[in-house]
């Protein structure tokens, strides 16, 4: 295992990658400088690393200031879903992935590319699947924890004109968004705001199992209040709402007053029904989804600008 | 100019025994392509190969040691090559999935190689049954507590793919002409499958994921997908096979080109890399 780098950012002691981009970190001027120097010229922890390509990704959920390393190859488009505790967000999110990995293609006709947080999405969409111990169960839900901003899961996906999408899913609790939608300006909601501000496309997310259920009541009010938060926060980005659990049929006049409140502050809000257990041979309506994701206008994630001095072109400005 | 090749594959791939049954081809100048001259590593496919002279599979020695085979080869036409298997029996793969490094020699491999062959085994494929595929009556109700997991098949290799691209030091923002890339499905014989069928549907049908990263990120002039039966069937490590004793390993084996037609020429799928 390596030593600490200076560098506050860089995690290679905790094996990943050079913060820099060095894909052998004993190559870095950061890693480099502070430790006392062998009879070979190099840190005792750069020696220990010597030759060895040390990747810039872990395969799990990353984090915001992983971005700049994929922002190298184009502007990535970070997806915010936006909806209480229970709604089915991470589902979707494992479900979106599923169905990605039978080879289904978005409805925009983009394929899977590749992915930097395969270890991510099958942490999800394991539970989904049947394997020899237990049948399939919903994934557990996205703990709340100490964090202040979301984990992402990247999705490479390449469209029919040969173009490469770089997608970013935010898998965060639905905590942060209940917090957000009874007090905007919560002090404890200030990840969902975090959120709000960074997503290139957001989805509004609506629990068709809850708005069925005894509490339907006040699961339209919370979302009125959802859709209002995402209005304020909109800025001119796409927003589409989203049914979750669509085998459920909550009530039509239930559907029709989220519809309602949700269209009175939400120009332009196309709507898409997903469930993992659609009936007969009814399409899930994941890849509709997609499809709308991958094409909306968008206005693209911009990282803050890093300070990437290596000379690898690949990871200065892709190719 | 030569061309560098790399072969590679997972543990229980099939490699082992492609590798035994590729080398006594390339001895026996039976196909297009033959060694070049003595090679100078040849180590535990020989080994291998003395077991299918015996009728017998290969044992699985881990190898400790890293062994790197390189063996140089020619076509009938006189373009040479230089194969290079940089791990034997895929624990090194196994490592570099696990850890999450390269070593020094695999990224030069990677780095200068032309070619790159991947083995992969439809056949040790885990089913991939989810929610989609066989429903569950009522998921409601069902949660899941946060266990350990592996990653699926698939996602394995593509993410092999995507260290070895970073290692090459390639995006992936236009498909790729270079390195080309040869996916070969091994132990076809245990599929079952009818004649002329096509290797790219059984990958389409058995890795989709895989075959949408391939194909997404390969010019197709750059991609070709074939099937490998390295030994013609099932073979015992206990029990000989008498037919191979007699006939000798030579006689058995075939690839599955694109178009579903076999060949008996095992070096076919490296042949076609040559420039």
């Amino acid at each position: 295992m390596a030593g600490p780098c200076p560098n506050t950012y860089c995690y290679v002691a905790d094996g990943g990658g050079c913060h820099l981009g060095h894909p052998d970190p004993s190559d870095c001027p950061e890693f480099s400088k502070t430790s006392p120097l062998t009879e070979s010229g190099q840190t005792q922890e750069a020696q220990a690393l010597s030759g060895q390509v040390v990747f810039p990704w872990s395969g799990n959920a990353l984090n915001v200031q992983d971005l700049p390393f994929v922002a190298s190859r184009g502007q990535p488009v970070v997806v915010g879903l936006f909806g209480p505790h229970n709604a089915g967000k991470t589902t979707l999110l494992a479900a979106l992935y599923l169905q990605l990995g039978a080879g289904k293609q978005a409805a925009s006709n983009h394929r899977f590319a590749g992915s930097y947080t395969l270890s991510g999405w099958e942490a999800l969409a394991h539970a989904l699947r049947w394997s020899n111990e237990r049948p399939p169960s919903f994934p557990a839900h996205t703990p709340a924890g100490i964090r202040r901003e979301p984990g992402l899961l990247h999705l490479a996906l390449r469209g029919p004109d040969g173009g490469l999408c770089d997608t970013y899913f935010a898998d965060a609790p639905g905590e942060w968004f209940d917090r957000w939608a009874h007090e905007r300006d919560a002090p404890d909601a200030e990840s969902a705001r975090w959120l709000a501000a960074r997503s290139s496309v957001l989805l509004l997310v609506a629990d068709c199992e809850a708005l069925a259920g005894t509490g339907r009541g006040n699961a339209r009010k919370i979302m009125r209040l959802m859709a209002e938060r995402v209005a304020e926060a909109r800025d001119g980005r796409p927003v589409a709402l989203v049914w979750t659990k669509a085998d459920v049929t909550p009530p039509e006049e239930i559907v029709n007053a989220v519809r309602q409140a949700a269209r009175t502050v939400l120009a332009d809000l196309p709507e898409f029904s997903v469930t993992v257990a659609p009936k007969g041979r009814k399409d899930p309506g994941y890849m509709a989804l997609l499809g709308w994701i991958l094409t909306a206008r968008t206005i693209a994630y911009r990282p803050p600008l890093g300070v990437t001095t290596v000379s690898d072109p690949f990871l200065a400005y892709g190719r | 100019m030569t061309t560098s090749i790399l072969l590679l594959g997972e543990s229980n791939s099939g490699k082992t025994h492609y590798g035994a049954q590729l080398l006594g081809r390339l001895m026996m100048r039976q196909g297009v392509l033959r060694m070049n001259g003595a090679a100078p590593t040849l180590g535990p496919f020989e080994t291998a190969l003395q077991s299918l002279n015996d009728g017998l599979a290969a044992g699985h020695t881990a190898q400790a040691t890293h062994h790197d085979s390189h063996w140089p080869v020619i076509d009938t036409s006189g373009r040479a090559a230089d194969l290079y298997w940089p791990d034997y029996g895929g624990e090194q793969v196994k490592e570099i999935l696990e850890l999450r490094r390269i070593p020094p020699r695999w990224r030069t491999r990677a780095q200068e190689s032309d070619a790159w062959i991947v083995l992969v085994r439809p056949g040790a494929a885990r089913p991939a049954k989810d929610i989609f595929s066989r429903r569950l009556a009522d998921l409601r109700g069902r949660r899941d507590t946060p266990t350990t997991f592996r990653l699926s098949d698939q996602a394995r290799i593509v993410e092999l793919l995507q260290m070895l691209l970073y290692a090459r030091g390639v995006g992936l923002k236009t498909p790729l002409a270079t390195p080309a890339l040869t996916l070969l499905l091994s132990c076809w014989d245990e599929l079952g499958f009818a004649d002329r069928t096509q290797p790219a549907d059984v990958l389409r049908e058995r890795f989709p994921m895989l075959h949408d990263f391939a194909t997404s990120n390969w010019c197709s002039e750059a991609l070709t997908i074939m099937g490998l039966s390295a030994l013609g069937r099932a073979l015992s490590a206990e029990l000989a096979d008498n037919d191979y004793v007699v006939q000798g390993p030579e006689a058995f084996g075939y690839v599955v080109h694109s178009d579903g037609t076999s060949d008996t020429d095992l070096t076919q799928p490296i042949a076609q890399r040559l420039t």
